[in-house]
């Protein structure tokens, strides 16, 4: 059993929390993980990627071979376009629709979403609206997360909540029960969909 | 078992390992080595030295000392300290003298194409490589093991890839800390002493000569025989049809892709086990190198008179700057679907982040005009098309000299302007100054003192308030050793005072006198400063000339929708600063 997953988006919207609260997760359960990341510029607006594989076996590849994602999560739109051609033919893609416009010639979104909607296994929502509503943007990475949980096979979604309250225990009881908010927020979402 | 990095289980190793001494100089992608050294095993001593030549020199002092010791840099830091590596590869070794340095595979972090391994066929020494975080833990303990047994300097060689690829590694949670310590040789000479018995001067029997002799090509067979037994090298015989010989992450790749294939996994990469490779070829039909970076290892295979399949089937850069296991599969598994990149995605250009002092500082050049070299910064985003403020710019520290170069070649009829940040200043652009002083020079430099390394995330300077071995009172000032230097006009002036700074550095450019510009402000990504009222853009008054989105922050964004566009300021991001507002002519930007 494994799951390979690709993480994208924009440096600092918080791809890399959502490696390491599924890496905690996945490490609880005694499960094997590579996480690889390139961020070249990312603090700066660059593009981040981590490809992420958790398996009950040895895994060798950090890297997910093309066609063989069994889900891209992304939190940003166009950002989970430029890794379609890792999904596997079943993948799903769970992503954020709000865009991150630093870049002058970024396509139309209505076009970005209109080629993501084509896609049959997808779950689409504006994560930052969520996120703002209970009182934190920061926090879009983990309605995200949340979105991703019913696919993330042999993880159950207590993990992930641990995951998150262990990540960030040095930041206080305020910052865990938002993240914790958001989480079950995007949960909920990918629910209805997936109904 | 603990999921770390490849730079924290290189860090972990050096613990391990009992390392007394690190230093080194910030490069990505090994800077966080240094950090999580400093942070999690206090025992060790740390320092960012001014620069790689200066860190490989500190660790070679104290690995005469008897004390294991390690420097960090990345493999273009080791360009600038190769005359430090040529001095110790070859001489005795006391304590063990590691080098970690980081191989930018994949163009990852940089635009180099660098291959450390050229340094251990160039020194003849030994070269290691991981190919995850346990064997980068496993292998820095090692390293260290092998360079005392052969007396040499040994470079272990870890990638953007490895750095950054987290996975599980075993750890003994109660291991203690034991500092190791060898005195072995009373002296340590550069090969000098070699050479003259060689040529067997006269005296060269004396036996306070030979006493001091080290015969290190000598020690590099040995270790190149012995290496056919260690277990770092594993030879994996299965099916006969395909062979690869490999190393580093590719080898991983290898296991996904082919896994009937017979593998020979180097864990040292130089010297080559020759028996295992000879064992490995007579085994299989085909015989194959995967090795990310240069091809250094076909060409030492080959030069071993064994035939390999390398870089003729799989083309190196440009074609292609890293293994994956895709372009593995490609070329050997048949039926393997062609994969095609995604299109129509546009690649996202690095923009500065918002109220940073070099978007002032680019902004005042563009304004006026100013010719300048860039230096290697976060400034030297301004070299991208969208900003256009810097037309010349090559590696860390060079500015200020090729600023002097670019007007002593003009005979001073223009100044070509010099921008460098504090770290490329302490690194080697103070010789560039010092240089430019004695040799009668004329020209302008801006050193933007933002009070750290930024590019790499914020480490300490030599003129920072805060470090690993920081006290107040050693703290370099930039603007007292200018001046001693013997600058004639030095103005410091802060980055957000607009008005200010740009008669500074219009003032310094039309002195006929060398003059530094100092432009303080700390980084606002590492000091997290304080932000004003974000400001925002009045779209009726908005003509959509897009001088504020060339001004190059990443607060300012261009939506488009339905064929119209619209500027905006994000006011998450936004922190105020108001340089936008400096280049609206239509006064749209309001705070």
């Amino acid at each position: 059993m494994k799951t390979d997953i690709i993480l994208a988006g924009v440096g600092g919207q918080g791809i890399l929390s959502i490696a390491s609260v599924i890496g905690i997760a996945a490490l609880k359960n005694t499960l094997q993980v590579k996480q690889s990341e390139t961020h070249g510029m990312s603090q700066r607006g660059g593009a981040v990627l981590s490809h992420m594989r958790i398996s009950d076996k040895p895994i060798y590849s950090d890297l997910i071979p093309k066609g063989e994602a069994d889900l891209i999560l992304s939190v940003e739109p166009m950002e989970s376009l430029r890794y379609l051609p890792f999904l596997a033919k079943e993948g799903y893609i769970v992503t954020n629709t709000a865009p991150f416009l630093n870049i002058p010639n970024y396509p139309q979104l209505d076009e970005v979403l209109k080629k993501l909607n084509t896609l049959e296994r997808t779950v689409l929502f504006n994560a930052d609206e969520l996120a703002a509503n209970i009182g934190s943007k920061l926090a879009s990475n983990m309605v995200i997360l949340g979105a991703a949980t019913p696919f993330l096979n042999h993880i159950n979604y207590e993990s992930i909540q641990n995951g998150i309250v262990e990540l960030f225990s040095k930041k206080g009881d305020d910052i865990i029960n938002i993240n914790l908010m958001a989480l079950q927020i995007g949960m909920e979402i990918a629910n209805k969909v997936l109904d | 078992m603990k999921m770390m990095n490849g730079n924290e289980a290189v860090a972990r190793g050096a613990f391990e390992a009992g390392v007394k001494v690190a230093a080194g100089f910030p490069g990505t992608p090994s800077t966080e080595v240094m950090d999580y050294t400093q942070h999690r095993y206090p025992d060790i001593y740390c320092e960012w030295s001014t620069n790689e030549k200066v860190g490989l020199e500190v660790a070679i002092g104290a690995s005469f000392a008897g004390y294991r010791s390690l420097a960090i840099m990345k493999t273009v830091g080791l360009h600038v300290a190769a005359d430090a590596l040529g001095g110790a590869a070859g001489s005795q070794i006391n304590g063990g003298l590691v080098l970690v340095v980081g191989d930018d595979v994949g163009r990852i972090a940089g635009d180099d194409y660098n291959d450390v391994r050229h340094y251990g066929n160039m020194f003849n020494i030994p070269v290691l490589e991981p190919s995850d975080s346990q064997e980068a833990k496993d292998l820095m303990v090692r390293a260290f093991e092998i360079s005392e047994e052969y007396s040499t300097p040994v470079i272990l060689k870890i990638t953007s890839v490895t750095c950054k690829t987290t996975g599980r590694v075993l750890i003994d949670e109660d291991y203690a800390y034991e500092v190791k310590c060898r005195e072995k040789y009373p002296v340590s000479f550069s090969k000098v002493i070699m050479t003259t018995i060689m040529m067997k001067a006269k005296g060269s029997e004396h036996p306070k000569l030979t006493k001091c002799f080290n015969d290190f090509p000598a020690h590099m067979k040995r270790l190149a025989e012995d290496s056919n037994d260690f277990d770092i090298n594993k030879l994996e015989l299965n099916g006969k049809k395909i062979g690869v010989i490999t190393a580093g992450t590719p080898y991983y790749y290898v296991k996904e892709v082919l896994p009937e294939a017979s593998v020979l996994k180097l864990g040292l990469v130089m010297p080559l086990p020759e028996k295992m490779i000879r064992e490995l070829a007579q085994h299989v039909e085909k015989l194959y190198v995967i090795e990310d970076g240069h091809d250094i290892l076909e060409k030492n295979i080959k030069d071993l008179g064994i035939s390999v399949i390398g870089k003729e089937l799989f083309p190196k850069f440009p074609e292609m700057t890293r293994f994956t296991p895709d372009i593995i599969e490609e070329k050997l598994v048949p039926g393997a679907p062609k994969r095609t990149p995604q299109e129509g995605v546009p690649f996202r250009l690095p923009v500065s982040c918002a109220g940073c002092s070099h978007l002032f500082i680019s902004q005042i050049l563009r304004k006026h005009k100013i010719k300048a070299a860039a230096d290697v910064t976060c400034g030297l985003i301004g070299c991208f098309p969208h900003m256009e403020s810097y037309s010349l710019q090559k590696c860390m520290g060079s500015s200020i000299a090729l600023a002097h170069g670019y007007n002593i070649a003009k005979d001073h009829k223009e100044n070509f302007v010099a921008m460098i940040g504090d770290g490329g200043f302490w690194a080697t652009g103070i010789n560039g100054l010092m240089n430019l002083i004695f040799n009668d020079s004329q020209s302008t430099v801006i050193i933007v003192d933002n009070s750290c390394l930024a590019m790499t995330g914020g480490q300490n300077v030599a003129s920072s308030e805060f470090g690993f071995n920081y006290k107040a009172e050693n703290k370099l000032d930039i603007a007292k050793v200018c001046e001693a230097i013997g600058v004639k006009d030095i103005v410091t002036v802060d980055a957000y005072e607009f008005k200010n700074l740009e008669e500074s550095i219009l003032n310094a450019v039309n002195a006929k006198t060398n003059s530094v510009v100092i432009v303080k402000k700390p980084c606002v990504t590492k000091f997290k400063l304080p932000k004003d009222t974000p400001s925002y853009i009045d779209q009726d008054l908005c003509s959509k000339c897009r001088k504020c989105i060339n001004v190059g922050c990443l607060a300012i964004e261009s939506k488009r929708k339905n064929g119209s566009v619209e500027i905006v300021i994000n006011e998450d991001i936004c922190t105020g600063c108001g340089l936008c507002s400096t280049v609206c002519h239509t006064e749209a930007i309001k705070n």
